[in-house]
């Protein structure tokens, strides 16, 4: 079991750096997820820890030895690849075998490990069959296998998951999450889906454009997200950001001057009046207020569109360009079209600066 | 009621195109005299033709030496196409487009042009009169290359990093992992490569005057328009089978894949 180390990675294609300073610091046994939009870098970070990218400046380690120039077969890695990357022509058994077979153990040992990782993942029926005949989550199960029986000091995956329809993915999510606990191999995860990221990892590592935004466990990267990025990015539905003013009586009125919310004694001490971005969670709106909590505040809405999911009920409604969600109660009832009162808890409240998009800390005054 | 209209003319034309071939065949089994007619089936079945060849011009051991060139030649152009293929298709360094497009080039050349440059050279190497001849030129052609190339884009880059992943080195990838799965295209590069060697005639003649290492195409040239045959239509078309039968049991064996590859590629032959 080891350690990674991510030192101040770049990644460079000519002009442009896909990576760009990114530096990493993963514990032993964490499931840290590599998560960001397409094109943010992500991939290409985990093809540089696999040693299939070279490093255009930076370092990497893994456990205490620098591995910059290691080939991936000594790197002591198994990766997991997006579209299974099984052998076609080899059978399951064999599929598994092929890298231990290249390593040069025994036969006998061979034929222990794969039969012990096809237990596992739940393979052992199919160990004969070739990879055609499997369904998508069966090969998914072989490559796990084929990861699992090189007994690496770290696991890779590489959206692995993106193929699968959705509810073999939320198995497969807990499945790996299982194993990964269960055999306590450090991992790392890429995944373009924050649900994803938010359910299996220990940590998050959220990208764009070749940038790291934050580095935190998913609660505080729900929480507290460090940015405008990480705030529209974590969490589904996404965070409603409202761009406006707060006044000298502390009274937040965004730019169409339509909706108004009262934020005395909920902002952080730093902020004083002028532009501001106002971030609040659709599950962080109510449809009544029933209990008289002070922290409500009543705004008046009049909503679009209602999307019954039978857990939740999703309200959408217009304000200025912004769609703003609100995830209701099932049993709220509420009408398109009609002027309603929502009640947004105060206390849940994020601020952003709108010019550099960073979070505005400090204690609510 | 059109389809059997179509099959019928489609027919027709097949009989058309095959006809020829009937013909040589059925002739070249059948008595001297009786060759001048029009036929389907051997007339005064005999197998006379053939053991006058035999007797006449050591056809057995060109078709030994027909056999061992186009084996080699296709060997080595499965072999060394298809990793100048994968290192074009797969590995980015300096040069690349370039040396691809000159590849491309080299196909515009027609064969006559190199002709005597070649010639030159194997005189040079104290090749002529020997089988370095007729193998090594013919081991690369670009043909093979832009094949395995198109091919080996296809794959996804996924197969080949896992399999690096699990420690094969490039050979390995190529012929462990990638050749297994291509089987078609290596089909198709093979039957065409084995053809071409097969039924090249100009280059042995130029190079090789030792009957007992002629090949089969060159021996038959020689004979049946060299004067050997003794002006003996049927001889000449019972080497004329002799030597299309080879290359029609194999195109009938893998004809499958040859068909297969040839519409997965886009190309025609």
């Amino acid at each position: 079991m080891a350690e990674v180390k991510v030192i101040n990675f770049i990644k460079r294609y000519g002009d442009v750096d896909a990576v760009s300073n990114l530096s990493l610091d993963i514990k032993d046994k964490e499931f840290v997820v590599l998560c960001g939009p397409s094109g943010c870098g992500k991939s290409t970070t985990l093809r540089m820890i696999a040693g299939l990218e070279d490093i255009s400046s930076g370092e990497l380690y893994i456990g205490d030895k620098l591995v910059n120039s290691v080939a991936p077969k000594d790197r002591d890695i198994a990766m997991v690849f997006q579209n299974y990357a099984l052998y076609p022509h080899m059978t399951v058994f064999q599929n598994m075998a092929f890298g231990l077979k290249l390593k040069k153990v025994p036969q006998k040992e061979i034929q222990q490990r794969v039969e012990e990782a096809a237990k596992v993942v739940g393979l052992e029926p199919y160990l004969k069959r070739k990879p055609g005949t499997l369904s998508g989550g069966q090969r998914q199960r072989v490559a796990l296998g084929r990861a699992i029986v090189r007994n690496p000091r770290v696991f890779l995956f590489d959206e692995p998951l993106s193929n699968l329809d959705a509810k073999l993915r939320v198995q497969m999510r807990m499945e790996i999450s299982r194993l990964q606990r269960k055999l306590g191999v450090t991992t790392i995860y890429v995944t373009h889906d924050q649900t994803e990221a938010m359910t299996m990892a220990d940590r998050i590592a959220v990208m764009k454009d070749g940038l790291l935004q934050q580095f935190d466990t998913p609660m505080n990267m729900y929480n507290y997200p460090a940015n405008l990025f990480v705030a529209g990015f974590i969490g589904s539905p996404a965070m409603n950001l409202i761009t406006g003013q707060v006044d000298e009586s502390m009274e937040f009125t965004d730019v169409t001057q339509k909706f108004k919310i009262q934020l005395q004694g909920y902002l952080p001490s730093s902020v004083s009046k002028g532009a501001m971005v106002l971030g609040v969670r659709p599950e962080n709106i109510h449809g009544d207020n029933g209990l008289n909590i002070s922290s409500y505040s009543p705004i008046s809405i009049t909503p679009d569109a209602i999307e019954p999911m039978g857990s939740d009920s999703f309200l959408y409604s217009k304000i200025g360009d912004h769609t703003f969600i609100a995830r209701l109660r099932p049993e709220t009832h509420i009408s398109t079209g009609q002027v309603t009162t929502l009640f947004i808890d105060r206390s849940k409240l994020h601020f952003f600066n709108p010019e550099t998009g960073e979070r505005i800390t400090g204690n609510k005054q | 009621m059109r389809k059997a209209i179509l099959y019928i003319l489609l027919c027709l034309f097949a009989f058309v195109f095959l006809y020829p071939f009937i013909w040589m065949v059925s002739a070249s089994l059948s008595e001297e005299r009786s060759i001048k007619d029009i036929v389907l089936t051997p007339v005064h079945f005999t197998f006379e033709q053939y053991t006058k060849l035999f007797q006449s011009i050591p056809i057995l051991g060109s078709l030994a030496n027909s056999l061992i060139v186009a084996t080699a030649v296709t060997a080595g152009v499965l072999i060394l196409g298809s990793m100048v293929g994968y290192a074009l298709a797969r590995h980015r360094f300096a040069g690349r487009n370039a040396i691809f497009y000159l590849i491309l080039f080299t196909m515009t050349l027609p064969f006559q042009l190199t002709l005597i440059p070649n010639y030159i050279l194997m005189v040079e190497f104290g090749w002529t009169n020997s089988f370095a001849a007729l193998i090594i030129p013919a081991m690369l052609n670009a043909f093979a290359i832009i094949l395995f190339r198109q091919h080996f884009m296809s794959i996804p880059q996924d197969l080949i990093d896992a399999a690096r992943i699990d420690g094969c080195n490039e050979l390995r990838i190529l012929f462990q992992v990638l050749w297994p799965i291509s089987v078609p295209t290596l089909i198709t590069v093979g039957i065409i490569t084995f053809m071409t060697s097969w039924n090249e005639v100009l280059w042995p003649i130029i190079v090789i005057r030792k009957e007992s290492l002629m090949t089969m195409p060159q021996l038959v040239t020689l004979y049946a328009v060299g004067g050997r045959s003794l002006g003996q239509i049927g001889m000449k078309l019972a080497s004329a089978t002799m030597l299309a039968m080879p290359i029609i049991i194999a195109y009938l064996i893998f004809q499958k894949y040859f068909i297969q590859s040839m519409a997965n590629s886009g190309l025609k032959e």
